[in-house]
């Protein structure tokens, strides 16, 4: 009984807002803005995709034609390395527009990912970016508060809600059945959302993986609380709020906060607190270290001198010379071994620094659902910095790899004997241990996940203390 | 008129916005100050570490040896220092390497390197003047206008009002004007302050306001004249918010894809791997011809002795530029492609104000696309200068003493 009249409430509700002249432009307007943004979003990452692949396969192919060679050549010949984008990305681009894309991987040398797309975009970029995520981040709670901001004070304003009340509706059912109304279709819209992106995934990839299903189902999990919270703000804004207007101004004030200048200020804050030091500034620092260590070429360097001595007790010679492999092999892997370490060591610094201010960003979050919902909608689509930074690790894991293979090979395929003079066969970079860079499972982005979605669960709770708050504190 | 003023400060919420509004000004302004700041101090200690640097370094390639070596083992740093108002509009400024170095190598192999930003930084974009200007003042002015006939209309004081008014067009007009006045000083109090304190020109600031008075006055007229035809002031609200959303997010958005779609541009990384393969396929290829390509733009140099053994620094660098010309016009290509997408995005602007407004502060704060290709147009100047400096020292072999270092040509 108590139930169907709750029931009546959110069916009258609808029913209102059915009727309403005003609801047709609103509901077709976030239609066509979702499916907009879907469409190009998703368009945009296929291009990106293609342009990948297409780097790629060339890289690939001017890799394996290579000609016979000295491995040396080909350390510096380089290979690129590409990075990897989830399915997902087309849904939340996040952090990737402003990522570069291709590494250049050489010996001697980690070079910075290069050919981001904001560079050289025209100011039309600092608009933002135009993506479903966004919609639903963004834009979403926006058109919940013109829906919902005079869902209750209306009531109040217009005399309708004494009359209620006086029929019997207790004022707490009535309020619930009011964030129900508002509710219950937010959320369907994720889930259809959600179900969409089952389906696209399958006509896509003719399967759905373990992988993909629990990413989409924790992201409908999560705007769905996400939305739920906006709808509790506006549904206790609006029974607190004497006038429907004053209603409407306080929630395009904290929407104005929470969605639009709080995230920037967070970073910004961040970037105040920590700066990140500039690659340049890195390099110098590099280096100066690596002078410090020693000079291979100097035949008196205190350094390389006892690597020397070292070998040659190892192989029980006398003389270089005399050496079963090729000393000069021997001599840059050990160069390459020191100047990865110290490179690695200064880039780290700067890894750490960024870690440092989406920390901080992130425990803003416990003061705002959207930037939690942000961190989280990110994570899922594997377009974070943390995958950024885990794509660069990988990268540099690669380079060091190929570059001491092909050292390897100088050691015990190349004579010491006029060694820059010889060529090795190309079969060896052909056979050379390359992979591809794939992402990290969902597993990975763990602990930001556990976070924002306690966040989101906080902000749950908080939103339920003040959604009763507001029923006690409302008068008819 | 004075009256006006009153009634607007009689308004708690509009008072409290209009502090809320001057303080964001503030923090943008002093957010976007540092920032640039910060940048100009890295340059300058970069410069000052090259400086630091120079005698050992003279000392170590400055004793006759090989010019090849010094130009493979020497880096030059160049750098894109920002302009006086670059803090009120920090567009492409933070995701841009400001401080790269460069050495005689090949030039494309370097022009694009240094990227070390926060992603995730730049994805929130930056809070700065612009920001403040371009999204928060329109707020503030549908805040201030939305209900200036409805509210009237009402509380039935519409009709009232009209008949008392002598001139009903210039009773409007005038709180209108109250309340642009009110929504302009909201920005440019907190900028007049930054500019005298900073000291920096008062034309500059001056034009500044009036761009951002002529900004403010679009969205208050907008605002106050719907509330002629709306019943409600909510509903003008309403209808105010979704134009803001319009103008100033989707619209802006959803061109920027379509100007990119029509303008396709090819990817770095493509004219990158094409410059790779040209640079070693060299190593294979006879000599002479390395140099055909070379002599053709430097013919001075044809008539040098031929290189037979393995190697030589001259044929290294020839081989390093005949790659970049290679490339050359792919890339200019791209350039010319970047360009038109901008020149696409900046005609917009004659329709929307807020992409209008965004082009006027970029160009004025110089962090746009037009001035990044200008500082890649520099360096590739600054690389020119250096191998036209460092070619007699290849050809003619002669040898690079610490005179010949000092006199190496310096970025600006």
């Amino acid at each position: 009984m108590i139930h169907s009249i709750l029931w009546q409430i959110v069916r009258f509700e609808w029913r209102r807002f059915w009727r309403d002249k005003s609801s047709l432009p609103i509901a077709l307007g976030l239609i066509l803005t979702l499916a907009t943004s879907l469409y190009l979003s998703h368009y945009q990452f296929q291009q990106r995709h293609a342009q990948q692949q297409k780097a790629h396969d060339i890289s690939q192919a001017q890799w394996m034609d290579q000609p016979d060679r000295h491995p040396h050549r080909v350390a510096h010949f380089g290979d690129f390395a590409f990075k990897p984008e989830h399915i997902l990305a087309g849904f939340d681009e996040g952090a990737n527009a402003f990522t570069g894309h291709v590494l250049f991987l050489e010996s001697h040398r980690q070079n910075s990912a290069n050919f981001n797309d904001a560079t050289e975009s025209t100011a039309l970029l600092r608009f933002g970016q135009f993506t479903p995520a966004f919609v639903l981040q963004v834009v979403m709670p926006l058109v919940l508060i013109f829906i919902g901001f005079a869902v209750v004070s209306q009531e109040r304003e217009q005399g309708s809600l004494q009359q209620l009340v006086a029929t019997g509706v207790k004022l707490n059912q009535f309020i619930l059945g009011k964030l129900l109304a508002l509710a219950i279709p937010s959320v369907a819209l994720v889930f259809l959302l959600g179900v969409a992106g089952f389906v696209f995934v399958l006509a896509q990839t003719g399967g759905l993986s373990m992988d993909i299903v629990s990413r989409i189902a924790l992201l409908i999990l999560s705007y769905s609380l996400y939305l739920f919270i906006w709808c509790m703000v506006i549904t206790a804004v609006s029974t607190l709020a004497k006038h429907s207007q004053s209603a409407l101004v306080l929630l395009i004030a904290l929407w104005l906060i929470f969605c639009i200048a709080s995230p920037r200020l967070g970073h910004e804050i961040a970037h105040q607190l920590y700066p990140t030091p500039s690659l340049v500034q890195a390099d110098f620092a590099a280096e100066a270290a690596l002078e410090k260590i020693g000079d291979s070429h100097n035949p008196d360097d205190p350094h390389f001198n006892a690597f020397k001595i070292s070998v040659l007790k190892q192989y029980g010679v006398e003389k270089i010379e005399d050496l079963p492999v090729n000393y000069n092999g021997l001599l840059m892997q050990e160069g390459e071994r020191l100047s990865t370490q110290v490179y690695s060591d200064q880039h780290e610094k700067i890894a750490q620094r960024m870690l440092q201010q989406s920390t901080l960003v992130s425990n803003l979050a416990w003061l705002n659902p959207a930037i939690a919902i942000q961190q989280f909608s990110r994570a899922i689509s594997a377009s974070d910095l943390a995958h950024h930074q885990a794509f660069l690790a990988d990268a540099e894991r690669q380079r060091f790899k190929t570059v001491q293979y092909l050292n390897g090979l100088q050691t015990h395929e190349v004579q010491h004997e006029s060694d820059k003079e010889q060529r090795i066969s190309q079969q060896f970079w052909q056979k050379a241990p390359r992979e591809d860079i794939v992402l990290p499972g969902i597993q990975f982005a763990k602990s930001v996940l556990l976070q924002s979605i306690a966040v989101l669960i906080a902000w749950l709770v908080l939103g339920g203390l003040l959604f009763n708050y507001c029923v006690k504190r409302s008068n008819i | 008129m004075k009256f006006e003023f009153k009634l607007i400060f009689r308004q708690k919420l509009v008072l409290s916005a209009l502090l809320l509004s001057m303080l964001f000004a503030a923090i943008a302004l002093w957010n976007g100050w540092s920032k640039i700041e910060t940048i100009r101090q890295e340059i300058n200690a970069a410069k000052q570490a090259e400086t630091l640097r120079f005698a050992e370094k003279i000392q170590h390639y400055g004793n006759g040896g090989l010019a090849g070596e010094t130009g493979y083992y020497v880096f030059h740093t160049v750098y894109n220092m920002p302009a006086q108002w670059s803090f009120i509009s920090l567009g492409n400024r933070n995701f841009s390497p400001h401080i790269q170095r460069v050495r005689l190598l090949g030039l494309q192999a370097q022009l694009y390197d240094g990227e070390s930003h926060n992603p995730e930084y730049a994805v929130a974009g930056n809070f700065d003047f612009a920001f403040v200007v371009i999204f928060i003042l329109p707020l503030f002015c549908i805040a201030l206008a939305h209900d200036l006939c409805s509210i009237e209309r009402n509380q039935n004081r519409l009709t009232l009002l009209q008949s008392l008014a002598a001139k009903p067009f210039r009773f409007w007009a005038q709180r209108l004007l109250a309340q642009w006045i009110i929504a302009s000083i909201s920005i440019i109090l907190p900028l007049v302050i930054c500019t005298a304190y900073l000291q920096l020109p008062w034309l500059d600031c001056l034009n500044i306001c009036l761009v951002v008075m002529l900004y403010a006055l679009f969205w208050i007229v907008i605002s106050g004249a719907l509330s002629f035809y709306l019943l409600k002031p909510s509903t003008n609200a309403i209808l105010c918010l979704n134009i803001w959303l319009l103008i100033t997010i989707l619209i802006p958005n959803l061109a920027s894809i379509l100007i990119n779609q029509a303008t396709p541009v090819i990817a770095g990384a493509e004219i990158a791997l094409a410059n790779r393969q040209k640079t070693h396929d060299a190593w294979d290829l006879p000599k002479q011809t390395t140099f055909d390509a070379f002599f053709k733009e430097y013919p001075e140099w044809k008539d040098t002795p031929a290189v037979t053994g393995r190697f030589h620094y001259k044929w290294y660098y020839a081989f390093q530029h005949v790659a970049d010309v290679s490339v050359r016009e792919a890339a200019q290509q791209r350039e010319q492609a970047l360009l038109q997408r901008d020149a696409n995005s900046r005609a917009l602007g004659i329709v929307l104000p807020s992409v209008a407004m965004q082009y006027w502060l970029d160009d004025l704060a110089q962090n746009n696309l037009e001035n990044l290709l200008n500082y890649r147009q520099k360096i590739s100047q600054f690389h020119r200068q250096l191998r036209e400096y460092f070619y007699p020292y290849l050809f003619n072999e002669t040898p690079f003493n610490a005179a010949d270092f000092q006199a190496m040509p310096k970025f600006q």
